[in-house]
């Protein structure tokens, strides 16, 4: 089993061998050639196990992808010419996003351009009520006249979005149908296939942005199948979803949207399974790389996850977990602004010419300098010793840039910086967990990416936390949670009804009629019948009330609608995250939902083998800053890859390993947990 | 030797803590609230310090957020040494410094050895708040008492207890009790979690190390807004706007004036001039001319500038009492907030000659509508605000308007999704879509109007509108043209039509009605024959111009089948036009 996420300049492997054992490889991404770089990382992988490609792909059973396709598609507004088709009155929707304006006092803010412009939106004439009841009749002449249209532009795919087509979705079949008829290649998305759930604006962005990014997404993943095919593979392909759930090329293609977090959706199902190990069951993720920070949760061992995400800026519908992103990376510039204070980021010096001490003519102070300059770094030994780093260039930034400005000496200008970096994570790492409800001193951090270990314990402090964890595959997190997925589909319908209008045998039928649909999908995918979990849940809402709120209804209920117990359960949610509910209110269902799983049997994460090895001796010291002490004090370096399971150390200490330094400050504990993550606890006298 | 962390640093770093705070208090007011009003966000909380000084604040509103000040200033004059740890006031009283009536706040003190060192407020629009109407929005009120219950600060709880006869004397007088009741305790929540939070954030540094990193900040700020004033050119500007009042009664105009007086590093706003307050509840409260003034203040200066004290010292804000600025008691100030538009614009034009790359041209006006009525899908009533008919926004150096901004400082209330409003309203949504040639032309145009229309099939319907737009639209600026005016229609079944004022209750909407409701455009910026021609083909295009307009105020020259522009001939014709 293979675990292969494709990010922006690295190309992440994870491997599972028979024996347990797994083994993690990185090489770099050619963007314009994806399937040639990851064949050349399998190549690696094989050469490592002395055989060729071809007997590597004949033993390997799965290969689990994240591709960052469709994502790049709409960051960078390279996906496919679209056209959408809308109930006539509504094609600017798409365009007009609700009013919605993120920053409030710019007055040069721009909206997102619209992913089809307006001369490809057009009307058909047909309507719909909110009843399913057809109001209108599809008058053909219109939308043979739109079809005409697109056609003429060239359009690669289209989009079709009518007004309450999740009630009643024969208009947009006939749509479909017809333009299957008259475009025929052109790849298309139906809204009540996509999404059949009430919310117009949601629709349509989502539809949109499915057939914006569909076509690329077909043809580059039978471009990877046919070349693993050629190289011998005759296992499973399969495609990690925004949600973290694992589908079939087939299955994902006409849901290309869910493919908009591919990569990084895995980066909370790793995280679970390190913070299980660690005996953990809540835990936040963070993933510091050199421009910016990723953060995710997991709580109650499941990624926490969002129904109405942007991706970009972008709306979609389809549910994903939630990853909000931070401007702090290790490329973060240091800066003292017009009033004097010293801030970090968002601007990054990025790769090129990246921080001043790469040498590469950066000449700015970014945090990865600070960290330098802090003693957090061996310029000798950076990336276990891949690069080299000066010191003079960064002390030169941090001193003409922060120290002479605020008139103080460079060390304290680089704490200075280092405490205000720390600080804006620690805020937007709390923000989000708030957001979700959860206690931010309750999350234990999982830490990735490059800087990440440098920060943590520092991060912890100010959060309140008690524990880190850094996996020792910290650097290709989302390669190893591929690993650890499994098969998922996630079905919606819009049923509105309230009090005594709920129709128990509605109820019971359209949970059925997904469970149905989510299984036979993956049974297709080669689950077996009786390995598929059902999970049944409803979006629910007092008479009124402007938001819904998701309620898991058990596989009875689903079956057999009793009002009371529903009441009685939603009183209780409703209780325990708002603090107050109204038992006497009439309850509105407005969707039902059904999410199927088959679960894969997770590989064993390796036991560290050499478990009571003795703490090996330090390999140096280095003079280094020490958080919360604020003063700079001796840490002894340690070399991580020659500690064992049982070992164990008290700060202030510096752990060097091979894609990062983890720094632990006086006040924490350091232990490898049986699957040899360092695991840092705050001592409890402090 | 431990290290001091540097000043610098350590104010940065109290700033975020402190800002994270307020998210949080935010989170706790949204999830634990009861009515549309507060759940979409029309509130607006955060801390003040010792002295009641703006500290921090989440700004769902930015209008409303910095009316929090204000209050406390007041009541801490009121109160004296009359306060006292486990106090909370309630307050609305526009004459005590206050925005609007609907806009309740709760402060509440908070205290560490012994000693006041900042406040928690919570302020959020209520369902009701007692007068003449349900809803308070009352377009016949010509004095406050039609309008509302006047609370001056008092205090719901003593030392810890609640004063029960004064939580029944407010709500007594209430309408929707239940559900204001529950918000009131949801922003009483809000700001003892505010509390707990900043005394747990005290407990590290001391209460003394808190009120330093107070006032490095505000000097952190005000440095930061001292410097990109300085960087202004000085001198004494003037700008005016006008508001038509189209009332059914006759129109009315008033017109508001503004000095603008840019000197080294501060700079001063002068309302003098500003006509007085009309006998309509169209009447801005100075609290809520004040945040206007901070809230365009900051359109024209980085958007890192902080939002506390720092940038409030810089600032020098005048309006003459009686005026439409500054009402006097008993005025009627319900719809006072939607001049914020025209104050803001007083000023944008005001400086159109000294800092032409920043400021906007005017917005469209705001014309809002509601409906009202009985949905014979149940039975049961309905009422319903259209936030679907927004005006374009005003062009700026470089960026075209932005398409359906909103009020000014009116912040960030999304549209109705089309498919929930059908659900929630005995009502179809026929059409709603840019309006072709609704952008006042320019070299960046403004922001499009949209075109609204609506088919009733509810019982004993009405409607109201409330707004203005219908009788003056919003000019461009620098060469650039005016936007379209706004425009109410409603098409009866038996064949009828009627217009609406931009102020009017239309009564009787029977079933099979359309009412069609037109936003303006912005307005534009610079000469349209300077607009890049790639746009004005792009806008063809889309159908956000005509062709006429392409030709006739673009200059261009179109292709043969006028479907798009000609961009070789166009440049010559420009270039002839020039020499000409």
């Amino acid at each position: 089993m293979v675990g292969v996420d494709v990010g922006g300049t690295f190309i992440d492997f994870a491997l599972c061998d028979a024996a347990g054992e797994t083994v993690v490889h990185k090489v770099p991404a050619e963007p314009v050639d994806l399937a040639g770089s990851i064949m050349r990382g399998i190549g690696d992988l094989a050469a490592q196990h002395g055989i060729d490609v071809a007997a590597f792909l004949a033993r390997t059973d799965l290969v689990v992808h994240g591709t960052t396709v469709a994502t790049n598609a709409v960051l960078t507004g390279t996906g496919c010419r679209t056209g959408l088709l809308t109930t006539k009155g509504t094609r600017d929707a798409l365009e007009m996003r609700r009013g919605i304006k993120e920053e409030l006092l710019d007055n040069k803010y721009e909206a997102p351009p619209p992913l089809v412009p307006r001369y490809l939106r057009l009307p058909v004439d047909e309507r719909v009520d909110w009843n399913g009841d057809i109001l209108s009749e599809m008058d053909t002449g219109s939308l043979e006249e739109a079809a005409g249209t697109l056609k003429a532009h060239g359009v690669e795919a289209v989009a079709v979005c009518f007004m309450h087509a999740y009630a009643n979705d024969a208009h947009e079949r006939a749509v479909a149908a017809r333009l299957r008829e008259t475009l025929p290649g052109v790849y298309l998305t139906v809204s009540s296939e996509l999404l059949p759930r009430l919310g117009y604006y949601s629709r349509v962005s989502t539809a949109v942005l499915n057939s914006y990014v569909g076509p690329l997404l077909q043809s580059y993943l039978l471009a990877l199948a046919g070349r693993l095919a050629d190289a011998g593979f005759a296992g499973q392909l399969l495609v990690m979803n925004s949600a973290a759930g694992l589908m079939t090329p087939d299955a994902i293609v006409p849901r290309a949207a869910a493919a908009l977090l591919s990569g990084p959706a895995a980066a909370p199902v790793a995280a679970r399974v390190y913070a299980g190990a660690a005996g953990a069951s809540h835990c936040a993720v963070i993933d510091m790389g050199g421009t910016s920070l990723d953060i995710s949760l997991a709580s109650g061992g499941e990624p926490r996850e969002v129904t109405e995400g942007r991706v970009g800026r972008y709306a979609t519908a389809l549910p994903m977990i939630d990853i909000r992103t931070l401007g702090s990376g290790g490329g973060s510039i240091a800066r003292v602004d017009a009033g004097g204070g010293l801030q970090v980021g968002p601007r990054s010096a990025g790769a090129a010419p990246g921080p001043a001490c790469y040498g590469k003519g950066g000449t700015l102070p970014t945090c990865t300098d600070v960290d330098l300059l802090l003693g957090y770094l061996d310029p000798d030994y950076f990336l276990g010793g891949r690069m080299r780093l000066s010191r003079e260039p960064a002390e030169r930034a941090v001193r003409e840039y922060l120290a002479e400005p605020l008139a103080i000496s460079m060390e304290a200008a680089a704490v200075g910086a280092f405490e205000v970096v720390n600080a804006g994570m620690a805020a937007g790492i709390r923000d989000m967990i708030v957001d979700h409800g959860l206690d931010p001193k309750a999350m234990p951090m999982v830490v990735g990416g490059g800087a990440g270990p440098v920060h943590a314990a520092a991060v912890a402090m100010e959060l309140d936390v008690r524990e880190v964890i850094v996996p020792r595959q910290s650097g290709v997190l989302c390669a190893v949670g591929m690993l650890f997925a499994d098969l998922k589909h996630d079905l919606v319908r819009s049923y509105f009804a309230s009090g005594e209008q709920l129709d128990p045998e509605r109820w019971r039928a359209l949970f059925a009629a997904m469970a149905e649909e989510g299984r036979r999908t993956l049974v297709s995918e080669g689950a077996r019948p009786e390995e598929v979990e059902v999970r049944y849940s409803a979006d629910l809402r007092y008479l009124r009330q402007i938001h819904e709120l998701n309620l898991p209804v058990d596989a009875g209920l689903a079956g057999c609608l009793r009002i009371d117990e529903l009441h009685a359960r939603f009183d209780a949610l409703h209780d325990r995250l708002f603090g107050y509910a109204l038992t006497d209110e009439v309850l509105e269902v407005v969707n039902l939902r059904v999410r199927c799983i088959a679960r894969r049997s997770p590989p064993d994460l390796p036991r560290v083998r050499t478990a009571g090895t003795a703490m090996p001796a330090p390999a140096g010291a280095r003079r280094a800053y020490c958080p919360g002490k604020m003063d700079f004090r001796e840490f002894p370096v340690y070399r991580g890859d020659l500690m064992g399971g049982g070992c164990r150390l008290e700060g202030p200490a510096i752990v060097e390993l091979a894609q990062t330094t983890l720094v632990v400050p006086s006040m924490f504990d350091v232990r490898l947990d049986e699957v040899g993550s360092f695991v840092l606890t705050r001592q409890k006298r402090h | 030797m431990a290290l001091k962390l540097d000043q610098s640093a350590r104010t940065v770093v109290f700033q975020r803590r402190v800002k994270s705070l307020t998210h949080e208090m935010a989170q706790a007011l949204y999830r634990s609230s009861r009515s549309p009003l507060i759940n979409n966000g029309d509130f607006a909380l955060g801390f003040l310090d010792s002295r009641g000084r703006m500290l921090e604040q989440d700004e769902h509103l930015p209008l409303m957020a910095f009316s929090l000040y204000p209050g406390c200033g007041y009541l801490m004059d009121f109160f004296g040494d009359d306060i006292h740890d486990g106090d909370v006031f309630i307050h609305n009283d526009v004459w005590c410094a206050n925005l609007q009536h609907a806009d309740v706040g709760f402060y509440k003190p908070v205290f560490a050895d012994g000693g006041l060192v900042a406040w928690t407020a919570c302020r959020g629009h209520w369902a009701d708040i007692g007068g003449a109407v349900k809803g308070t929005c009352n377009p016949e009120a010509v004095e406050v008492h039609q309008e509302a219950l006047r609370i001056p600060p008092v205090k719901l709880w003593e030392k810890g207890r609640l004063r029960r006869d004064v939580w029944e004397l407010i709500f007594a007088n209430v309408r929707l009790r239940e559900i204001v009741e529950a918000d009131a305790r949801a922003q009483l929540g809000s700001c003892n979690l505010g509390e707990k939070r900043l005394l747990a954030l005290m407990e590290s540094d001391g209460a003394e190390a808190f009120a330093a990193n107070v006032e490095r900040l505000y000097d952190m700020t005000e440095r930061r807004v001292r410097a990109e004033i300085a960087a202004l050119p000085d001198g004494e500007y003037f700008g005016e706007s006008t508001i038509h009042q189209d009332e059914p009664g006759g129109p009315s105009t008033s017109r508001i004036a503004v000095k603008v007086t840019i000197r080294e590093d501060a700079v001063a706003f002068d309302y003098s001039g500003t006509d007085t307050q009309t006998p309509t509840f169209t009447n801005a409260s100075l609290t809520s001319t004040t945040a206007a003034t901070l809230t365009t203040l900051l359109y024209l200066l980085s958007p890192e500038v902080l939002h506390n004290h720092g940038l409030v010292r810089a600032v020098d804000i005048h309006a003459p009492e009686g005026s439409i600025l500054n009402a006097s008691y008993p005025a009627a100030t319900f719809m006072g907030n939607k001049l914020c538009q025209h104050t803001g614009e007083a000023i944008m034009l005001a400086l159109r000659e000294a800092l032409p790359e920043r400021i906007t041209a005017p917005w469209g006006r705001r014309l809002s509508y509601r409906m009202t009525g009985r949905d014979p899908r149940n039975g049961r009533g309905f009422h319903d605000i259209f936030f679907l008919t927004y005006e374009g926004g005003g062009a700026t150096h470089g960026v075209d308007g932005y398409n359906q901004p909103g009020l000014m400082g009116g912040g960030n209330v999304l549209a109705q999704d089309y498919e929930a409003f059908e659900v929630q309203n005995p009502v179809h949504l026929v059409e709603h879509e840019y309006v072709t040639d609704s952008a006042g032309p320019g070299r960046w145009r403004g922001g499009l109007g949209t075109r609204t229309r609506v088919r009733y099939y509810g019982e004993e319907t009405s409607g109201s509108t409330h707004g203005d737009g219908t009788m003056e639209s919003s000019p461009g600026v620098l060469g650039g043209g005016g936007g379209t005016l706004n425009r109410v229609e409603f098409q009866f079944p038996d064949g009828g039509r009627r217009g609406a004022h931009a102020m009017e209750i239309i009564p009787d909407i029977p079933p099979g009605t359309v009412s069609v409701h037109e936003g303006g455009g912005g307005g534009g910026y610079g000469p349209p024959e300077e607009r890049d021609l790639e746009r004005v083909d792009e806008d063809l295009r889309n159908g956000f111009i005509s062709a006429r307009a392409a030709v006739e105020v673009y200059g261009a020259v179109l292709t043969p089948d006028g479907s798009c522009v000609d961009l070789e001939e166009s440049r010559k014709r420009r270039k002839t036009r020039e020499q000409d």
